[in-house]
């Protein structure tokens, strides 16, 4: 009898322990619903004022239009893709594409070591507002995905002279990582960008996928640029504005709800 | 019954031993020659590169080089797609920044041997001894007998044969081996293959305070290599053609110094 209960006891810990929801670790998971967000995939030729080819003139000028959107969480683990796409002629051509995530991320703290605020205005973050979007180009006929639909990629199969099926990776965005290696892509909030040529009146895809979103509101916005020529040597943060959400009160010092505005301009002057 | 039911068990688990998974990636063994007529010391040959890749294209560089796949956007060559592939030695860390990603695995008999090819200078301008070298890596790694020595030592990767070529075995795990691919090899002599901002996070850090890696090779050596060919490295000229159904006792010659 003592051991059927121990049996019992035994096995009512083991349902208990297989009954953990680890959904509220998910970044689809909605804390104030309690459920998880649906994949967002957006077509950006489908909106009402869809990002545009910044013209040479405009980009020497200063003058390039950059595009706000916003696109929801991912669901890592099944492979469905919250991200957008945004489909454009070749100009025959370099063409480079910017992006900018979802808000600042903050790697110079130790800029200014003092600790004040007031000398260091770039001490302070809200770092609930950061997601991280990467982004892949290539040709709109490689493109395995469907816009508005699925997101996909640029890898296609194909069989070689031995009869062996393969895999090529026709993306046309080939960014550094840290080593000089090709294929990085940027972490957190931080800007990506990458130029390429292309063939005049062709289809070309971008396609950006939202590696992760901000736990306060679970969905990241972005800023988008496409010109044409190359891209710039360096961009930052500020290159693209826009992309943010006006921070809580009292997440920012001094009252500022702007954390990018706040990175890129510094405190306003008493 | 309990007799019988063990060898049931027994049966099973000896059936399970004989399953045959049909996967399509087998393991390729062979040799590596590496002509004496383009070695002046063995102890100095740097990492051997050897994959096995669907073909062979010499006209696209100008020496022999697989064939690659399209060139896809600002890469300067297509990737050459290998199925697979091995080295023989590795970078490894030398218990010391003087000489990091200069030292393979498989080449020096001797803590003498590695310095006459690797003099490090000391502070004081002093050639540093092997006694130095032995402390630092007592201090770096915690080897206490020059036998723990990972890139020292008599297992040496190559052998002198009668006509005076290098020979060392090779094997190249999970690979797919269809007929008519090809087994194109490299060596790479000065090192680019190796990157210092890789590997390991140095395992002193928390006692001279800084923090480096050890350094290893990159990851895409076989799918560019040419980014990685320079002067003074050795390639195969010919590479070795695969055939039907034999996975073992293939030879690879690297005989070409490109200039």
């Amino acid at each position: 009898m003592t051991r059927s209960l121990l049996l019992l006891a035994a096995s009512g810990l083991l349902f208990t322990g297989c009954d953990l929801d680890g959904s509220e670790l998910l970044q689809s998971f909605d804390p104030e619903t309690g459920e998880s967000l649906p994949v967002t995939v957006v077509d950006l030729d489908r909106v009402d004022e869809p990002p545009t080819v910044c013209s040479q003139e405009d980009v020497n000028d200063g003058d390039c239009e950059t595009y706000l959107g916003a696109v929801g969480p991912s669901d890592l683990g099944t492979g469905q893709l919250s991200g957008a796409t945004f489909t454009f002629d070749g100009t025959g051509g370099r063409v480079c594409v910017l992006i900018d995530p979802q808000s600042v991320w903050r790697d110079d703290r130790v800029l200014e070591p003092s600790g004040n605020p007031v000398t260091n205005p770039f001490m302070d973050d809200y770092p609930f507002d950061d997601g991280d979007l990467d982004l892949l180009t290539g040709l709109a006929s490689y493109y395995t995905g469907t816009p508005g639909d699925t997101m996909g990629d640029f890898v296609n199969d194909f069989v070689d002279d031995n009869g062996v099926s393969r895999r090529v990776d026709l993306n046309l965005c080939l960014q550094d990582d840290t080593h000089g290696q090709t294929g990085g892509t940027s972490g957190r909030a931080t800007p990506e960008m990458c130029s390429f040529q292309t063939l005049e009146n062709t289809p070309y895809r971008i396609a950006l996928y939202a590696f992760s979103v901000p736990v306060d509101d679970n969905e990241l916005k972005y800023a988008l640029q496409v010109r044409e020529g190359n891209c710039p040597v360096q961009i930052d943060e500020c290159t693209l504005r826009g992309d943010r959400d006006r921070a809580p009160e009292g997440a920012l010092p001094f009252g500022l709800d702007n954390v990018e505005e706040m990175y890129c301009e510094g405190f306003p002057e008493e | 019954m309990s007799s019988k039911a063990l060898a049931a068990c027994a049966a099973i688990i000896l059936l399970g031993g004989c399953f045959q998974e049909e996967l399509p990636e087998q393991n390729l063994s062979g040799t590596v020659v590496v002509s004496g007529d383009v070695v002046d010391d063995i102890r100095s040959l740097g990492m051997v590169y050897i994959g096995i890749f669907e073909g062979w294209n010499p006209e696209q560089l100008g020496y022999s080089y697989p064939a690659t796949g399209p060139r896809v956007g600002d890469n300067p060559l297509g990737d050459a797609q290998p199925y697979g592939g091995t080295t023989v030695g590795e970078y490894a860390y030398p218990c010391l920044r003087a000489i990091q990603c200069e030292v393979v695995t498989g080449r020096y008999p001797s803590i003498d041997d590695l310095l006459e090819v690797n003099p490090i200078a000391n502070e004081d301008g002093s050639d540093m001894t092997s006694e130095q070298f032995y402390d630092q890596c007592q201090w770096y790694y915690g080897w206490n007998s020059v036998d723990e020595f990972r890139f020292v030592g008599d297992e040496l990767d190559f052998t002198e044969n009668e006509a005076g070529d290098y020979e060392a075995e090779f094997l190249a795990w999970h690979s797919q081996l269809p007929a008519g691919s090809i087994v194109w090899g490299f060596v790479d002599n000065d090192f680019t293959t190796c990157s210092a901002s890789q590997g390991a996070i140095n395992r002193r850090r928390s006692d001279d305070g800084a923090f480096f890696r050890e350094g290893t090779n990159f990851a895409d050596v076989l799918n560019f290599p040419d980014k990685y060919i320079t002067e003074g490295d050795l390639v195969s000229s010919q590479p070795t053609v695969l055939t039907e159904d034999k996975k073992d006792g293939y030879q690879l010659v690297i005989d070409e110094v490109l200039n």
